[in-house]
């Protein structure tokens, strides 16, 4: 729960290579002079003004140069993205789609913002409010998409096809990709898409010619077009022989094929041809997913990389830069695959001894993920697992959750296990994410763990941060909660950024055992340390239960400040769908009911509905009195019906965790209540549960129901009975009157 | 309208009688002051679905309407007990899973978890 300022004075150079970085990957190659003209095939597609465009073709065969072509051809506007293998994650790949759209639809400028957040429902909410966005571009646009092949994560082709159903006519999405684009065979279906393959990019003798020609090798007619045939007009391969024909003619025109050993066997004959010190440089830089020269000097351990890297640039096409400054580059994929085998080939040794370098470099300049990504590939587990656990919160708190999740897996659970520390912040990213079963089993090895040093998150020790984790989880009933709160309170010191957490937990301590005067100046101290430290959701936690305290002593003024302090921050940082936020609008929902603002309690009520999935049993006593206030709101509006599947929602959490101290006198109290009051005249619809809600923004998808089954590790059988009930709570009978009904109400969309 | 005057027309096989005893969806109930309350009709509904073995989503609207008018989810299974003396276990058995699912829990999945997962 702690937003991290990164390794000491490095800040401001992370946020410049990050915001280098970024700008490299928003920013449209130049096309290199020389190379083939793609115009025929441009305009075709253009003319064709298909809303989708596929360009799926192995490597080699010319499709980023396809795409700058057009782009640098193109009189709409274009933005762009290319995608690394860092960003096989929904909410990166989303904000990098609104980051290149925003470029070229500047009204748009904090849509980027609204893609992240904290727990952000990325199919739910993010990517329908990205092709909201697109659908309502005023001037048609283009958007690129190079290396689509780098999105493995069922969940980024779920959210991409969900953002491409709002590309308008007129508009278009050209994305480039070695592999088989899963949006595309429906579209093409439905004559929404295009898609060029191999074939179209493959060259003939003109372009066999002009490639001869701008390597200053003059061949007649006859040869280009054996070459061509031999080459079955692979660009990348017409290139290879071009330049060995250059040395020696005829083996450069014997060269034939396209398959991946002819491959290797060209990029070898024309890697011969370089001086052996250029060799190594190649061979070593090639463990880099992209290039700069400082960072090439610190890995090679040497000087001259700038004018190595000019060199290149200047003699080969292989060497791509990424931005306009010619600052960072990368290799061209295949080439960069050869030059990898090549080192594993050539000098294995030196492999884990080029990532540690790497890493030293991206540490040291400021950007520790992706020091955590080269320290993934070597046997430096210890520094990867500390470093992973320093970086867990912010990662997370950026909405990269699946990145998070990403670094855990490939860690593995025993190298988790192995860091007590981590393991404690993967029972927090667990258990704030609402996965259950994850979470007590984080609780569970937590429990048993010991662990005598420092750990590196910024808590006072490994015990301080397990009593956190045991006191929010809660299951050992509120007399060890409050025993667990208090004890981090007492280890964490002031300067610790885990202190308003702490006593944020004790405040909570002090509601359950009903001591409302202690647990009002604890909550009041919890704020006022985490706006200071900038955590956003002490200050949206404690600012809502201390409006509810003040509700509930008719000091309204007081609750409406507060009230309007917590919604600041949640609309601020965008944590709509985030555990903690569901109180805030419980709380806002209960100030409208009381000022009589029967419309804004309706939006707040719909707000917190739709976000209290994620408030699960694992954070009880956030979940119960979240889901008390709901019901206490909506039995105020007349709503019994939907107070009590409320209740009936706390009687689940409290079958799991039945001891909540004075929560459970209370929930009998607003059973009472409820009983008592008279049900308004109109009875709607029952709510959608927590797992119809997790279901819902998959009805946007052209998923199965199976598919989505899998996706949501759940039994067809349980897919099938939440749809038929969710179908029939909204009121219709098919899956696009479902996502429209479902919009309208709030229920997804941002 | 009294119950014997109900029962008599009932047996008649009086179309009207529904209309006069039930009201029109959204009036007040025409011929009879209701007796039971909303919840015990809830529940009773739900027992007649079990006896005459409805499909999954009855069985959710059915649990919704006994939850809305009150019940708890312990109470929706008791009815499954409650009514194996009249309808017998097979009946019920085919229902529990149907009312699982309505309830948020597939138990034919459950079954089939291994034992750590």
């Amino acid at each position: 729960m702690v937003v991290w300022e990164g390794p000491g004075a490095a800040a401001p150079a992370a946020v410049e290579l990050d915001q280098s970085l970024l700008e490299a990957k928003l920013s449209i190659p130049q096309p290199r002079p020389g190379s083939v003209s793609r115009a025929p095939i441009i305009d075709a597609t253009r003319a064709g003004g298909c809303r989708v465009v596929g360009v799926t073709a192995p490597a080699g065969y010319g499709k980023t140069t396809l795409l700058a072509q057009w782009a640098l051809a193109e009189d709409r506007p274009v933005g762009w993205v290319s995608l690394d293998r860092y960003d096989d994650d929904p909410a990166v790949l989303l904000t990098l789609l609104a980051s290149a759209f925003a470029r070229v639809s500047p009204d748009n400028a904090g849509l980027a913002a609204d893609m992240g957040g904290l727990c952000v429902d990325v199919l739910g909410r993010a990517a329908p409010r990205l092709a909201a966005a697109f659908r309502s571009s005023p001037e048609p646009f283009v958007l690129m998409v190079d290396d689509l092949h780098e999105l493995h994560a069922s969940a980024c082709h779920d959210a991409l096809g969900v953002a491409i159903s709002g590309i308008p006519d007129g508009s278009q999405l050209v994305a480039a990709s070695r592999f088989e684009q899963p949006h595309l065979p429906r579209l093409r279906a439905s004559g929404e898409a295009v898609e060029l393959d191999a074939d179209d990019l493959a060259l003939d003798e003109t372009g066999a010619e002009q490639i001869f020609a701008e390597a200053r090798i003059g061949i007649s007619h006859e040869l280009a077009a054996a070459v061509t045939e031999r080459t079955e007009g692979w660009p990348v391969g017409l290139y290879l022989a071009a330049v060995i024909a250059g040395h020696d003619r005829d083996r450069g025109l014997e060269v034939s094929g396209d398959d991946r050993y002819v491959a290797d066997y060209l990029y070898r004959e024309s890697l011969m041809l370089m001086p052996k010190k250029t060799q190594r440089f190649l061979r070593r830089t090639a463990v880099l997913d992209q290039l700069c020269a400082p960072l090439c000097d610190a890995v090679m351990g040497e000087s001259g990389g700038q004018a190595r890297l000019r060199a290149l640039e200047a003699s080969s096409s292989f060497l791509i830069p990424l931005d306009r400054r010619r600052e960072w580059f990368r290799y061209h994929a295949l080439y960069r695959e050869f030059l990898l085998a090549e080192l594993r080939r050539v000098e294995p040794e030196v492999l884990v001894k080029l990532h540690l370098r790497a890493a030293d470099w991206y540490e040291s300049n400021g950007s520790p993920a992706l020091a955590v990504e080269h320290l993934l590939n070597t046997t430096a587990g210890d520094r990867c697992v500390q470093l992973v656990t320093a970086l867990v919160l912010p990662t997370y708190n950026a909405g990269q959750m699946s990145t998070v999740q990403r670094w855990l897996s490939t860690l593995g659970d025993s190298a988790v296990e192995g860091y007590p520390p981590l393991a404690v912040l993967a029972g927090w990213v667990t258990a704030l994410t609402g996965q259950t079963a994850a979470a007590e089993r984080w609780a569970a090895i937590v429990d048993a763990a010991s662990f005598d040093q420092v750990p590196v998150d910024g808590t006072a020790s490994f015990d301080s941060g397990r009593a956190m984790l045991r006191a929010v989880m809660c299951a050992s009933g509120p007399e060890q909660m409050m025993v667990d709160a208090n004890a981090a309170v007492a280890q964490e010191p002031t300067w610790s950024p885990w202190l308003d957490t702490a006593v944020l937990l004790s405040a909570h301590a002090h509601l359950l055992a009903a001591d409302l005067d202690e647990a009002r100046v604890l909550f009041v101290e919890a704020v006022s340390i985490g706006a200071t430290l900038g955590n956003t959701d002490t200050v949206v936690d404690g600012e809502a239960e201390l409006a509810l305290l003040a509700m509930d002593h008719g000091r309204w003024p007081e609750a409406t400040e507060r009230v309007e302090r917590a919604l600041a921050v949640v609309d601020e940082h965008r944590l709509y769908d985030y555990a903690v936020s569901v109180l805030a609008f419980a709380a806002a929902a209960r100030l409208a009911v009381h000022r009589g603002d029967l419309e804004a309690a309706d939006r707040q009520l719909a707000q917190a509905m739709r976000a209290r999935p994620s408030c699960t049993f694992v954070l009880p006593f956030f979940a119960v009195r979240a889901r008390l206030q709901l019901a206490k709101a909506y039995s105020t509006r007349g709503d019994q019906a939907t107070a009590r599947h409320l209740l009936r929602e706390i009687d689940e959490i409290l079958r799991h965790r039945p001891a909540l101290g004075a929560l459970v006198d209370q929930v009998s109290e607003v059973r009472q209540t409820v009983a008592a009051n008279a049900q308004s005249a109109a009875t709607r619809a029952a709510p959608l549960t927590g797992a119809e809600l997790r279901l819902l923004p998959y009805l946007q998808t052209h998923l199965t129901i199976g598919a989505i089954g899998q996706r949501l590790f759940v039994s067809r059988n349980t897919v099938s009975s939440e749809i038929a009930s969710i179908y029939r709570k909204l009121g219709v009978s098919s899956r696009n009157d479902a996502v429209q009904q479902a919009t309208r109400i709030g229920l997804l969309g941002g | 309208m009294d119950y014997i005057a109900v029962l008599r027309r009932l047996s008649l096989h009086d179309d009207q009688v529904v209309a006069d005893v039930l009201g029109s969806a959204d009036t007040q109930p025409a011929g009879l002051d209701p007796i039971l309350d909303e919840r015990t009709v809830a529940l009773v509904r739900l027992a007649a679905l079990v006896a005459v073995g409805g499909a999954v989503p009855s069985y959710g609207a059915q649990a919704d309407a006994a939850v809305d008018a009150g019940a708890t989810a312990a109470e929706i299974v008791e009815v499954l007990v409650a009514v194996i003396p009249v309808v017998g276990l097979p009946c019920v058995v085919a229902a529990a899973p149907k009312l699982a699912l309505a309830l948020g829990q597939d138990v034919d999945d459950a079954f089939g978890i291994p034992p750590d997962g």
